[in-house]
């Protein structure tokens, strides 16, 4: 495999697959968004925290709970002090439902290079080289080395949803054991991790406007025993023998506050609420992929590859309006496409240095970057 | 809108020009086999109780048996503990990968009752305590179950791949209705599986083959129709409108119930040949009932149809059998 060749990741593919101006803005043009974005803030953080976890697990360090958490709270970027929280009571939670599984971690973060084959003729590609990095690599009891990707989703993902079952097609898994043989290694599956992101949010104070209080009640007769203290000649349970009820101030309905939760109360809450539901938020599952399905990946990759040398050597780009909501949310370039924002706008967007700012992998710059 | 080719070229090269030949390319002369590859054998049998499906397999060259239920008793193969689990039917395959062996073919015995097994894979340890249940209901279960379908297949897979061992999953057949969008619905014989799990079995493998007894249906003078067997089993190989059937080959669509005769014809892509079927029927005649001998004869005489011939071989051979141990009986 030639080196000086571009790389093109499954990233690019999966963006050009979506839409060929997003993919030519910000492969081609190289630009990126100045700011990340909030939904995509969170998953950064949480990466970054479950990177340092498997790394220490690799490492043979005793508690890699407290070098996961070190990492976030070293680094927790733009998040705030919730945010953090929500990243380290979830790698708590992940640390207790993974932490003894009986795997060895072989590599974190494997950066790969290989050959993007035309399956009809094994003959390699000749315009670009695939590039990626995997997760982890990872060796079962049994001796089964596996890749290993993470991934955080806030959708339903317990087994059998709807989410496991669109595992079958995606690219990505394929991509990686195609870049993992390439590293030498001959991996039998992909074990995917699943963490689902916690919808709790911290509690707001109820507006002033909006609060609603019980009455207030005095001290009054027990009704139970009539103010006796006494019922069929035992104590009355309800007054236990006093005869009065204490009175009662006027509080918050329930469900209302009038003070906004602290971090360490949302903390709390969080922390119950994982450990009382942790298939929701902790599932791993085994995707493979029967040779039939590589051989397609397989053309689908070399389809791919040559559609985007196609669009580069034309320079036709052309937007795809049904791509400009995904993921619930609307595409970053979007103002760009309906031109009321500029990618010259420094407060909006950077220009990367290469297309891969993941990959340390040699990133020869396209035609245009280099203009 | 149209363009004139010549006045107006188009700046896209609709085709690549003849590269220069890659130096690795799996492309070369010298690369190049003839005839039929003897790939190893991919094949799901499914067929009423009884029919000699296991019988079948045990024919197939060096077999081992991955049982989930008995019944394999009587056959003299090679056998793993039955499975009581599905971790233990993947034990099984993996093991077959990795250990040195002579073993040519696995065969599964059966399919229908190896689903259980992942069904309750799937529950172990979970809060679900059925399938119906599992993962909230709305038919995960059933989704989840086909991902652990998926990877059964892959080892299966991965065991052709490292070793060249045939494999043949056997199964069970039940009736279900064809919903007939072109007229009346009717009944068909299909695997007695989950629907999904089936159809990715079937999709995988190279032969999707159903077994039945030859019978035959006849009125009789109290106008009551009645079924009637001679015994002969059969092996379909073509879709019908009654049963799930396909080969990658260019099988006959009916053939005899033997693995002999199943792997010759996929080696010639076709039965055996006419005159080699021919004189095996001939043989036989001596050894029939004498009043059935000139039906066979013509029979044999009225065809060339190679699956029509190799059914009368089969007839013949079972209708030998009988006569042979009534003889033997009477002795």
């Amino acid at each position: 495999m030639s080196t000086h060749l571009p790389v093109i990741s499954n990233s690019e593919m999966k963006t050009f697959r979506a839409c060929r101006r997003l993919h030519h803005m910000q492969y081609d043009m190289l630009y990126r968004l100045a700011v990340e974005p909030e939904a995509l803030r969170f998953g950064s953080l949480f990466h970054r925290g479950l990177e340092a976890w498997w790394i220490a697990k690799r490492s043979g360090v005793v508690e890699p709970l407290a070098h996961a958490l070190e990492v976030v709270r070293a680094d927790p970027g733009e998040s705030d002090a919730f945010e953090l929280v929500r990243a380290e009571e979830l790698l708590r939670g992940y640390d207790c439902r993974w932490g003894d599984e009986p795997i060895e971690v072989v590599g974190v973060e494997v950066e790969f290079t290989a050959s993007i084959v035309n399956p009809a003729t094994g003959a390699a590609s000749k315009t670009y080289r695939l590039g990626g990095k995997i997760d982890a690599l990872a060796r079962y009891a049994d001796g089964r080395l596996v890749t290993v990707e993470h991934k955080t989703a806030s959708s339903d993902i317990e087994p059998g949803s709807d989410y496991w079952r669109h595992l079958r097609l995606d690219v990505q898994i394929g991509t990686y054991l195609v870049g993992a043989r390439a590293l030498g290694h001959e991996p039998a599956e992909c074990l995917y991790d699943v963490i689902g992101k916690p919808a709790t949010r911290p509690l707001k104070a109820t507006p002033e406007e909006s609060r609603k209080y019980t009455e207030a009640k005095p001290e009054r007769a027990c009704g139970a025993c009539r103010g006796k203290g006494a019922k069929a000649g035992e104590t009355c349970p309800k007054c236990e023998g006093v005869g009065r009820l204490p009175g009662e101030p006027s509080r918050l309905y329930a469900g209302q506050r009038e003070t906004d939760e602290t971090v360490e109360e949302y903390r709390a809450r969080l922390r119950e609420h994982i450990a009382e539901n942790p298939d929701r938020y902790y599932v791993r599952g085994t995707i493979v992929r029967l040779d039939e399905e590589e051989a397609d990946d397989a053309y689908d990759r070399w389809a791919t590859a040559r559609e985007i040398a196609e669009a580069r050597r034309l320079h036709r780009h052309p937007k795809n309006p049904d791509a400009c909501i995904r993921y619930g949310r609307i595409c970053d370039f979007h103002d760009v496409c309906t031109r009321t924002a500029s990618l010259d706008d420094p407060a909006r967007f950077r220009r990367a240095e290469t297309a891969h700012e993941e990959l340390t992998v040699t990133q020869p710059a396209t035609t245009e970057a280099a203009e | 809108m149209t363009t004139n080719a010549t006045a107006n070229p188009s700046p896209i090269k609709l085709a690549t020009t003849a590269a220069a030949p890659q130096k690795a390319s799996r492309m070369a002369l010298s690369n190049v086999v003839r005839g039929v590859l003897n790939e190893p054998l991919y094949v799901i049998l499914y067929g009423v109780e009884g029919v000699g499906k296991s019988t079948f397999a045990a024919g197939a060259p060096s077999p081992i048996f991955l049982s989930t239920e008995g019944g394999t008793g009587h056959l003299d193969v090679a056998r793993f503990p039955e499975v009581s689990t599905f971790a233990e039917a993947l034990d099984a395959i993996r093991t077959l990968i990795n250990e040195p062996h002579d073993f040519k073919t696995l065969v599964i015995d059966t399919v229908d009752h190896l689903e259980p097994l992942v069904h309750a894979h799937l529950l172990n340890g979970t809060k679900w305590k059925s399938l119906a249940e599992y993962g909230g209901g709305y038919g995960r279960g059933k989704e989840a179950a086909l991902d652990a379908w998926r990877i059964f297949m892959k080892a299966v897979e991965t065991l052709r791949k490292a070793k060249g061992m045939h494999v043949i999953f056997l199964g069970h057949c039940t009736i279900r209705t064809f919903k007939n969008p072109m007229g009346g619905d009717f009944d068909r014989y299909v695997p007695k599986m989950n629907e999904h799990a089936a159809g990715l079995i079937k999709e995988s493998v190279g032969y999707v083959l159903f077994a039945r007894y030859e019978s035959f249906a006849k009125t009789d003078d109290d106008k009551r129709t009645r079924g009637f067997s001679d015994g002969t089993r059969l092996l379909h190989t073509q879709w019908s409108a009654s049963y799930d059937a396909k080969n990658r080959g260019d099988l006959p669509a009916e053939m005899p119930l033997s693995w002999v005769d199943f792997e010759a014809a996929t080696k010639a892509g076709a039965p055996k040949a006419e005159a080699k079927l021919r004189a095996e029927i001939a043989s036989l005649i001596p050894s029939l009932p004498e009043e059935k001998r000139a039906a066979v004869q013509a029979a044999a005489d009225g065809t060339t149809d190679l699956s029509r011939l190799a059914q009368i071989l089969d007839r013949a051979r079972a209708l030998s059998a009988i006569t042979t141990a009534d003889a033997n009986g009477a002795a």
